[in-house]
């Protein structure tokens, strides 16, 4: 089956300093792709990259069959993305950014489908941004990368400062997207999440590929997770060393 | 027929985008930041009495200004007039690429960001806002000097467009490290200690001048300009500092090590060089500078970064008019405005939204 996006050899640079060095990949319609890596392994940066929010210095970054390495604007357009939640302007109220992202709230409301339950959406509406908690805002970054309807999204790191009930409901409404035909990109820190939400996945450490994980490989760790934990953190120990 | 008002919900849906106005003033960068600028001016005169003291203090600038500018000779109005235009000019250019740049990466809306028509269409309705607001002061300062800012500024945006080009060509990758670096500065006593060293020599080059008038006022010219390079704050390390419990004269204390490193020497030396007038012109700089900065911060610690830039430009104005209308009271009105925004900021200490 050929992947929806692919890249081969990407490389990023951040203040002059290559952060991501020759990374392969490929993801499938229609699946949920998680990225581990320890911090400043240049999950963020690859992950930007891909969504526009950053240049590329070298590879090929195909999508849907098209290199788009050099068009940011096209790959910004392609990717729902959630910007950071602490960068949300916070002059605004949920729902004029909302509207702002996907053109009008009827379609913001369609376009999150179970993560308007999910995300507890509704009553934050009204809310302005600059009053609202990490948490709320957090929420509302996620709903900003859906807001739009595209069938590609990217997060990073989604559950950061979500209670455990959000966590969970956030990751049954995601899979069901996924379910659905969303292909979805995420950043991981939890070695759980990964093995029971995503269908593939990768690590990085110190920028390059470390290990490919294999939708098997992620089958098998959810059957003995202890192991499968134990062996991740032994290759991030390994990576952060070299 | 009562109308029936839409709930903020409706209205946003309503209002807040429009599909079809995605070109011209109506791109989607620019309503955005356009409804987010509105909202932020809203949130500060929440309050009748607030808006009535904006509309007091307007008024008062501007009849100050209409009668100050009557009352100059032509060529120092359109000297300064231009030199108004050419300052906004440049600060709006330069103010636009960093919008840009956070939308690009950070933003809601990347892809507008990222289009060169989009970006082009976002910087001429904006620089035509900032081209408007000239204009109006202008033709209260004086008609005839209408023709006097538009090659002001323009030069100023052009000015300010041909700097970021030289800036990003000398150290393409360094800019942001760069600018961290200038905001950390202010807060050494060292960086402080140094700006003394500098103006020194120009202290003593001064001192030559035969005529003393000239001598205070270059001297003011210098350690303002010194002065302001210190005056530099983070917007996010001063809301930072609050939310981790941090009182607002703390805050205070920790960015202003280098103006009070830097005032008491130069002061010193303007003493010894010019004489207690020049000391005393150093000093009272600086005094005026360690105002500046800590207004910034306290209206930092109350209002998101864009509604505390027009809170400050305000009460410049402000202090403008009472500055010439009733000098007597600037004094008290000043301590007044520091202890009030003080004991609002002490509120905010430990809110960790």
């Amino acid at each position: 089956m050929t992947p929806v996006v692919s890249l081969r050899g990407v490389r990023v640079a951040h203040q002059g300093r290559t952060v991501v060095h020759a990374v392969d990949l490929d993801i499938q319609r229609g699946s949920w792709f998680g990225l581990v890596g320890a911090n400043g392994s240049g999950k963020t940066s690859l992950l930007k990259a891909l969504a526009g929010r950053l240049p590329f210095s070298g590879g090929a970054c195909l999508i849907g069959g098209e290199d788009m390495i050099a068009d940011r604007a096209g790959r910004a357009e392609q990717f729902g993305f959630a910007p950071p939640a602490d960068r949300l302007p916070d002059s605004l109220r949920a729902s004029e950014m909302l509207a702002f992202v996907g053109g009008h709230l009827d379609r913001v409301r369609r376009n999150l489908g179970p993560l308007r339950q999910a995300l507890g959406v509704d009553p934050l509406l009204d809310q302005w941004i600059g009053n609202c908690s990490a948490g709320m805002k957090q929420r509302l970054a996620i709903a900003a990368a859906f807001a739009g309807g595209q069938k590609l999204v990217i997060l990073d790191e989604p559950f950061n400062w979500l209670d455990p009930v959000a966590i969970f409901d956030l990751r049954l409404a995601l899979r069901q997207m996924v379910d659905d035909g969303l292909t979805l990109i995420t950043a991981l820190h939890d070695l759980h999440a990964l093995v029971v939400a995503c269908d593939d996945g990768l690590i990085l450490a110190n920028g390059k590929k470390r290990i490919d994980l294999s939708h098997g490989m992620l089958r098998d760790a959810a059957v003995a997770p202890s192991l499968f934990e134990k062996e991740m953190i032994d290759i991030l120990r390994a990576g952060a060393a070299e | 027929m009562t109308a029936i008002k839409p709930s903020l919900t409706e209205e946003a849906v309503i209002v807040a985008h429009r599909p079809d106005r995605s070109s011209g003033f109506a791109a989607r960068l620019f309503a955005l930041e356009r409804r987010s600028m509105k909202n932020a001016i809203k949130a500060c005169f929440a309050l009748r009495r607030d808006r009535v003291l904006a509309l007091f203090i307007l008024a008062g600038f501007l009849s100050f200004l209409h009668f100050w500018g009557g009352s100059q000779p032509w060529p120092m109005t359109a000297g300064g007039g231009g030199g108004v235009a050419c300052l906004l000019g440049f600060g709006i250019e330069r103010f636009l690429d960093g919008r840009l740049a956070f939308h690009e990466t950070d933003g809601l809306l990347p892809v507008a960001a990222l289009r060169r028509q989009e970006r082009r269409q976002y910087k001429m309705a904006w620089h035509l806002v900032g081209f408007g607001v000239a204009a109006f002061m202008m033709l209260v300062l004086r008609a005839a000097l209408l023709p006097v800012i538009v090659p002001g500024y323009v030069a100023g945006a052009l000015c300010g467009q041909v700097t970021l080009h030289v800036v990003r060509s000398i150290a393409p990758v360094r800019a942001a490290a760069v600018r961290r670096r200038v905001l950390i500065w202010p807060r050494r006593w060292l960086a402080g200690l140094g700006a003394a060293v500098v103006l020194a020599p120009v202290l003593l080059l001064v001192a030559r001048l035969p005529d003393q008038t000239a001598r205070l006022w270059l001297a003011g010219i210098g350690a303002a300009v010194i002065g302001l390079a210190l005056t530099g704050i983070d917007h996010a390390v001063v809301r930072f500092m609050a939310g981790a419990g941090h009182a607002p004269w703390h805050v205070i204390r920790h960015h202003v090590r280098g103006l009070v490193a830097f005032c008491v020497p130069a002061a010193l030396v303007a003493f010894l060089a010019i004489g207690p007038a020049g000391g005393g012109v150093l000093l009272a700089v600086s005094g005026g500078s360690l105002f500046l900065v800590s207004l910034n911060i306290l209206v930092a610690l109350l209002y998101a970064k864009q509604a505390a830039s027009l809170v400050i430009m305000l009460t410049l104005a402000m202090i403008v008019v009472i500055a010439n209308m009733l000098p007597i009271v600037l004094p008290l009105f000043l301590i007044m405005l520091i202890w009030q925004l003080v004991r609002r900021a002490a509120a905010r200490t430990w809110i960790v939204a």
